[in-house]
């Protein structure tokens, strides 16, 4: 029965990201054309030739209608060749190779990051509840979720430059070469995002350990005299836990943004520049690789979060 | 240093972008060059000196001796032919933006390794200049005829102070000191890194940490971060660059009308766009650079219509004349500008209101608004005239054209594209600034060519002096980058 669900659920998010790469693979070619950036340059020093862009369109193969175009595109992906940028002419698995790595450790620390704000806030909201407690909560709720990362980014730069006369060394040494510069470049970004990313987080740990708290099993197991730690830690929790990890996984697109703004802003060689540059350059190969990784990680993410909710949860599991 | 971005073509001939040029030009020469503390000046380079025969139609080149590139090979006039076929016939997949500069060129011939002779068809005296422009260094021939894509890293090869030493997309681009290079003093540098960094607060604040010895932008910088700091310097210089409104007679018929065209340049007020957008620190100039060679002197600018000081009397005069060309109550049109600067063009838009003509502003991305451009689908547009270089054929040359496919604007007069051609055969020096003068003053005056001049921003540079030496901020960020005699104070 799960085994089926999780074959239909995989089925689904692949077609999702077939749909989502077509769909952006029609949309950007209506809204720019690479032949006349690459001729025109940047805003900077606009030539235009029109023959030219026109001689420049035939080259990368934009003249031909725009279906065979798609599934010239998908033959590259089934063949293993994930094409070249047209602006750099470099390999974009080249790039990917370096980028990919960064992008997924700074998101994974993030979210790492969140649950250790959120989680002793959540709980400790859910089990003190009063006046005081609710208060420190809130205070972190309004002001986690209304500051921007980048905003919080440059005030942690600023903050930490200006009282320690430290920044981070520019760029991002990969940990193998050596791990402590590499954390002091990569620390202050996830706590800045971790911070960020906390707030919904608590909110929802908040409510959904207050919503266990009421269930009649927490009851019995209070009136068959366990400690309350133990009350809290395996049965609280752990029901509390399943919806949470669900939130999570439904949440990776605001991860992914998140972790693009704080490369940006910390100046980290991830995706996230790579891919808004494309954008802007109207470099379509890239595009297309991107929604197809974002689609993918989105997809496999709530793939994950399914077996592992249905793990804490069996419920889930017998429903299917 | 920083870096705007990451290099997009590192294949120089091609490149069109200050990123690529500042990463590639330290390792590439060119046949002469311009001095790096006065760009007014052209110097020497792999042409020791050089030679105009008295019709102006021949040029020769005698190169410099037993110069090598970066792979052994040795330099010989062969390199210098075979680079500048590519520049101005470039092969199939090859965009040369910059082949236009060599139209005049008839052929090139090598009498022998060390000599090299441009044979013109008619005589260009901009010749000069365009051979001095980083944008045409020189590749060893053997790479070119091997079809090598002079994209790749590994093909970044040239005879300059420097060599190619890694590239790790988003962190840095490095160089390393050329052991080679043909004079053993130089360069000073061990090498060059820059930073690919694209958040303006981020760099201001890697180069606070001492992170950057040189921070250059377009984008103001955070002058409060660097108040009360004696020891760092915030210079901004008119750049080469000029915010100009492309009007489309085409597409919106009004602007065929010259009263329409003055009323607008009437309603701009420049002065205050200087004062609100950078800072003070740009100058009321024509269309050549005010500190360069031809430049129009200020009092004759002045004098051009909407250059003066007495704003109100232009506004009046441009409610007039809107009345009298048949549009008592204004006209309403699009203005096309792309994401790089938004507060300009509302800025303008504001000027332009006060005597009732409604410019609604539409900001595009880049890749959208140069298609929009290129297809001619505009009414209004704000872009820059960009000259690769302060000279006349560089800044009048893209768009003082009768060709109807080139023309952006479906505009032209016939006297004016005389004129022009008269400056792009001048061989006389004083001659031919004279008429530079004319044409700049005219064209601001009355934009005939529906190019209207806005104003020039400044290119920002920080910088501590007692850190970096011997470099000296200058107008054009693409001009002068091979950092050959800079160095640092410990």
């Amino acid at each position: 029965m799960f085994v089926q669900y999780l074959v239909r659920r995989a089925i689904g998010g692949f077609l999702v990201v077939l749909i989502a790469t077509f769909v952006v693979f029609t949309f950007i070619r209506l809204a720019g054309d690479p032949a006349a950036l690459i001729v025109g340059g940047t805003g900077e020093n606009i030539t235009i030739n029109p023959a030219r862009v026109e001689q420049v369109r035939r080259e990368l193969g934009l003249d031909r209608p725009l279906i065979i175009q798609f599934f010239d595109f998908l033959g590259g992906l089934v063949t293993g060749g994930l094409g070249n940028s047209y602006v750099t002419g470099r390999p974009i698995a080249d790039e990917l190779r370096v980028r990919l790595p960064v992008t997924i450790e700074i998101a994974f620390l993030s979210e790492f990051m969140a649950w250790v704000f959120a989680l002793p806030l959540g709980l400790f909201s859910a089990l003190r509840r009063g006046r005081f407690t609710e208060g420190i909560t809130r205070v972190f709720f309004f002001i986690a979720s209304a500051v921007p990362a980048y905003w919080l980014g440059l005030l942690v730069l600023i903050a930490v430059l200006l009282v320690f006369g430290w920044r981070p060394p520019l760029g991002l040494v990969p940990p193998t070469q050596n791990l402590w510069t590499h954390l002091q470049q990569i620390i202050l970004p996830i706590v800045v995002l971790g911070f960020v990313l906390a707030a919904g987080l608590v909110r929802f740990i908040r409510n959904a350990v207050l919503e266990v708290l009421q269930e009649p099993f927490v009851q019995v197991a209070r009136a068959k005299g366990l400690a309350e730690s133990t009350v809290v830690l395996r049965h609280v929790l752990r029901n509390a836990f399943a919806p949470t990890i669900a939130f999570s996984g439904l949440r990776v697109g605001y991860l992914l943004g998140g972790v693009v703004i704080v490369e940006t802003t910390f100046n980290l060689p991830g995706l996230g520049l790579f891919f808004v540059d494309a954008v802007s350059r109207r470099d379509f190969p890239v595009i297309q690789i991107a929604v197809l990784i974002l689609g993918s990680a989105f997809v496999i993410i709530n793939l994950l979060t399914d077996i592992v909710t249905s793990f804490l949860d069996p419920r889930l599991r017998e429903r299917g | 240093m920083n870096l705007p971005g990451d290099p997009a073509n590192l294949d120089l001939h091609q490149a069109t972008t200050s990123t690529d040029l500042w990463c590639v030009a330290p390792c590439l020469e060119t046949l002469l060059e311009f001095d790096p503390n006065d760009q007014t000046k052209i110097l020497p380079d792999l042409a020791i000196r050089w030679d105009i025969s008295s019709d102006g139609l021949t040029y020769t080149f005698f190169l410099r001796q037993g110069v090598q590139f970066h792979d052994g090979s040795p330099f010989t006039s062969k390199d210098v032919l075979v680079t500048f076929q590519r520049i101005i016939s470039p092969p199939e997949g090859v965009n040369s933006p910059r082949s236009v500069f060599f139209n005049t060129v008839e052929r090139i011939e090598t009498p022998d390794d060390v000599t090299v002779r441009f044979v013109l068809k008619q005589p260009d005296p901009a010749l000069l200049y365009n051979v001095a422009i980083p944008w045409t260094g020189i590749y060893p021939a053997h790479l070119i005829e091997a079809g090598a894509d002079l994209r790749d890293t590994k093909n970044l090869i040239g005879t300059g102070p420097f060599k190619f030493k890694s590239y790790t997309p988003g962190v840095a681009f490095e160089l390393e000191r050329n052991p080679n290079y043909f004079d053993k003093d130089l360069p000073y540098l061990d090498g060059i890194v820059g930073h690919p960094m694209t958040d303006w607060n981020a760099v201001a604040q890697a180069f606070l940490a001492g992170q950057l010895h040189l921070y250059r932008s377009l984008t103001t910088p955070p002058l409060d971060l660097f108040q009360g700091r004696s020891d760092i310097q915030v210079v901004g210089v008119p750049t080469t660059l000029v915010w100009r409104l492309i009007l489309n007679a085409r597409t919106f018929e009004p602007f065929k009308d010259e009263r329409v065209r003055q009323a607008i340049t009437l309603a701009l007020d420049r002065e205050a766009m200087i004062a609100a957008m950078t800072e003070g620190r740009s100058v009321l100039s024509g269309w050549m650079h005010p500190y360069g060679a031809w430049a129009l002197p200020e009092d004759r600018v002045r004098q051009a219509r909407g250059f003066g000081k007495d704003k109100e009397a232009d506004r009046q005069q441009a409610k007039q004349l809107l009345a009298e060309a048949g549009f008592p109550n204004g006209l309403e049109f699009e203005l096309l500008a792309f994401n790089l600067d938004v507060t300009t063009p509302s800025l303008i838009a504001d000027q332009l209101g006060q005597v009732g003509i409604k410019a609604k502003p539409q900001i595009l991305q880049l890749g959208e608004y140069v298609q929009r451009i290129v297809a001619r689908e505009f009414q209004m547009a704000l872009g820059f005239n960009a000259p690769w270089v302060d000279e006349p054929k560089s800044t009048f040359g893209a768009w003082i054209t009768s060709n109807e496919q080139a023309s952006l604007t479906g505009l032209w007069s016939d006297e004016l594209i005389q004129l022009y051609q008269q400056i792009e055969r001048e061989l006389d020096i004083d001659k031919r600034k004279q008429l530079t003068h004319e044409l700049d003053f005219r064209t601001l005056d009355d934009p005939v060519f529906g190019m209207i001049y806005v104003y020039r921003p400044v290119i920002w540079h920080v910088f501590r002096p007692a850190i970096l030496a011997n470099w000296t901020p200058q107008p054009n960020y693409n001009l002068t980058e091979k950092h050959a005699t800079t160095w640092l104070r410990s």
